[in-house]
């Protein structure tokens, strides 16, 4: 396997508050990696940084050996076109159909406008019967099935979800999870954050992070 | 390219109602703009026209007339012109047959002057009581004797000038009998007035000889029109401005309304350079709607203005009719001003825009 992302020795803080105290991960292509910790543990700051979303005091992220982050505004954006991100809140623009919200993504990955593929997506999440209602006409499961198709559509390298349940009751917990599941059967490089540890089953190595650091990071037997 | 435009298409019509008051703006604008700029033009061009549809356009002192000009001698002399007991100041304007045949149409009654005839201005006429037929004396120089004169023509016609100024004072002569009272000069008449000076100038070149346009004879009317072009600059710069202010502070609302689906996108992989293009296309699409709305209102009110005639006094504006000319170029430099403004307006804005850190707003929602 060869190593996609590298994370070395990052350091974030909010003004006085150090979040994240020299951490360090080597993530190879094909991994699902979940990331686990309690609340404030600096989960969601280092997958931002690990997505290119934020950028860190010090210390770099690799990916297929480029430096990704710290790196220039444009550089930054590049890289976020080819990585995906799944959030906890959907983040799904509410002023465009679910279709359209896939065929954006499409668009700013420079990829052509394929309907198809969107659809081929939509079917895939089972919201293919949606595609053309807007986001605020769906309930929050439905929201993150669509978050994960537009992630999808751009065919991206690695997949970062960011408690991808975290507003989601039991049912609807478990139907998105197996769809990432799937998606990491498929062959992607998934970085999933939860404190939930159901919400990891299948994940191939577990990393807890305890205030800001790695507590560890072996991967499953 | 396409992304931009298509969300910049989307957060307009889902934003509708915060874009109504600057469209509003700029359509209003850019109407009032209109109508006001063409109601100075009119004045501008009344003026010009009544001013130069009599008075030479470019006076040279030189005997030969030039051919590449519309030209003739004409004698213009200052005098006093005596009807019964009453005594006014006038002016003679001794014309050839070419200047005569020119003018012909400004008769309202009668004929032009022959040898020992005249033409008097209307309210010249209505002042001094004069009829076609009617003698009057005139005093001025005698050029062969050097002294003053009376010399008395019979009325052959009234002549209406446009001016009031021409038509209270003018007084047409056959040249033959100007002759006597002063030396002839050249006269031009150009296409275009406003291009006096420029043959002013060509004439005194060719001919070596003093010439004169009449901006330089009418310096006042001069001026006003150059006040009028200046005033219409500076109120098209304040409602331009005022119209750029609404765009930008709707812009502004709609950066701060939108800074997580800014974060979104810039999540997504949406540059910078793309994020403040859409906030710039946002208030270029308003007002280009406007600007098209606002034209259109105001050719439609341009034209019934023409079309009613509105009645203005004439002894106060020199016209009789409300006048208004639309120039293509006052509609495209008022346009792309416009458009230029409400570009300029939105640089801050979709600075700002630019500016959002997708981390520190995902992170804060």
């Amino acid at each position: 396997m060869n190593e996609i992302l590298k994370v070395e020795d990052v350091h974030r803080s909010y003004g006085t508050q150090q979040v994240l105290k020299g951490v360090s991960i080597s993530i190879m292509a094909g991994e699902f990696v979940g990331i686990m910790g309690p609340s404030g543990s600096g989960k969601t700051t280092l997958l931002h940084i690990m997505g290119g979303i934020l950028s860190p005091d010090s210390g770099t992220v690799n990916y297929n050996g480029k430096q990704v982050n710290p790196a220039s505004l444009n550089l930054r954006a590049a890289y976020r076109r080819e990585v995906g991100f799944v959030f906890q809140n959907f983040n799904i623009l509410n002023e465009l159909t679910v279709l359209e919200n896939l065929l954006l993504s499409m668009m700013v990955a420079h990829l052509p406008c394929d309907r198809k593929e969107a659809m081929k997506q939509l079917r895939y999440v089972g919201m293919e019967h949606k595609a053309d209602a807007y986001p605020d006409e769906l309930s929050m499961g439905e929201l993150q099935r669509v978050a994960i198709a537009r992630c999808m559509v751009r065919n991206p390298s690695i997949v970062f979800a960011d408690e991808p349940t975290g507003s989601l009751d039991t049912a609807n917990k478990e139907l998105v999870m197996e769809i990432f599941r799937d998606i990491h059967k498929r062959g992607k490089t998934l970085v999933v954050v939860s404190h939930d540890s159901n919400t990891l089953k299948g994940a191939t190595r577990i990393i807890e992070l305890v205030d800001g650091r790695i507590f560890n990071g072996e991967p499953l037997r | 390219m396409r992304e931009t435009l298509f969300l910049a298409r989307r957060f307009i019509t889902r934003d509708k109602r915060h874009f109504i008051f600057p469209f509003l703006a700029i359509a209003v604008g850019t109407m009032g703009l209109l109508v006001i700029l063409s109601v100075i033009r009119g004045f501008d061009e009344s003026l010009l026209k009544t001013l130069t549809s009599f008075y030479p356009h470019v006076v040279s002192f030189s005997p030969s007339v030039l051919e590449k000009f519309d030209g003739g001698k004409m004698v213009l002399s200052e005098s006093v012109v005596m009807a019964g007991d009453t005594v006014k100041g006038c002016i003679l304007f001794g014309i050839d047959e070419k200047l005569q045949e020119r003018f012909s149409h400004m008769i309202v009654k009668g004929r032009m002057p022959l040898k020992g005839e005249c033409v008097v201005g209307k309210d010249l006429a209505s002042t001094l009581m004069l009829r076609e037929g009617d003698l009057i004396t005139v005093v001025t120089g005698d050029l062969s004797t050097r002294k003053i004169k009376s010399f008395r023509y019979t009325i052959s016609g009234i002549a209406d000038f446009g001016i009031y100024q021409y038509n209270s004072r003018v007084i047409i002569l056959n040249i033959s009998d100007a002759l006597n009272i002063a030396l002839p000069l050249t006269v031009y008449y150009l296409s275009d007035p406003r291009k006096a000076d420029e043959v002013a100038r060509y004439v005194e070149n060719k001919t070596g000889a003093r010439a004169l346009s009449w901006l330089e004879l009418n310096a006042t009317y001069a001026k006003a029109i150059k006040i009028d072009e200046f005033f219409a600059m500076i109120i098209t710069i304040f409602v331009v401005m005022l119209s750029g202010f609404g765009v930008s502070n709707s812009v502004l609302y709609s950066v701060m309304n939108r800074r997580k689906q800014i974060a979104i996108l810039m999540s997504m992989g949406m540059s910078t350079r793309q994020v403040r293009t859409i906030f710039i296309l946002i208030p270029l699409a308003v007002a280009f709607l406007g600007i098209l709305v606002g034209v259109t209102c105001g050719m439609v009110i341009i034209s019934m203005m023409k079309l009613i005639r509105i009645p203005i006094p004439s002894d106060v504006f020199l016209t009789e009719h409300l006048p208004v000319l639309v120039k293509f170029q006052d509609v495209l430099f008022s346009s792309l001003f416009m458009m230029g403004i409400a570009v300029v307006f939105s640089l801050l804005p979709s600075s700002l825009a630019s500016k959002v850190d997708p981390g520190e707003v995902l992170r804060s929602e």
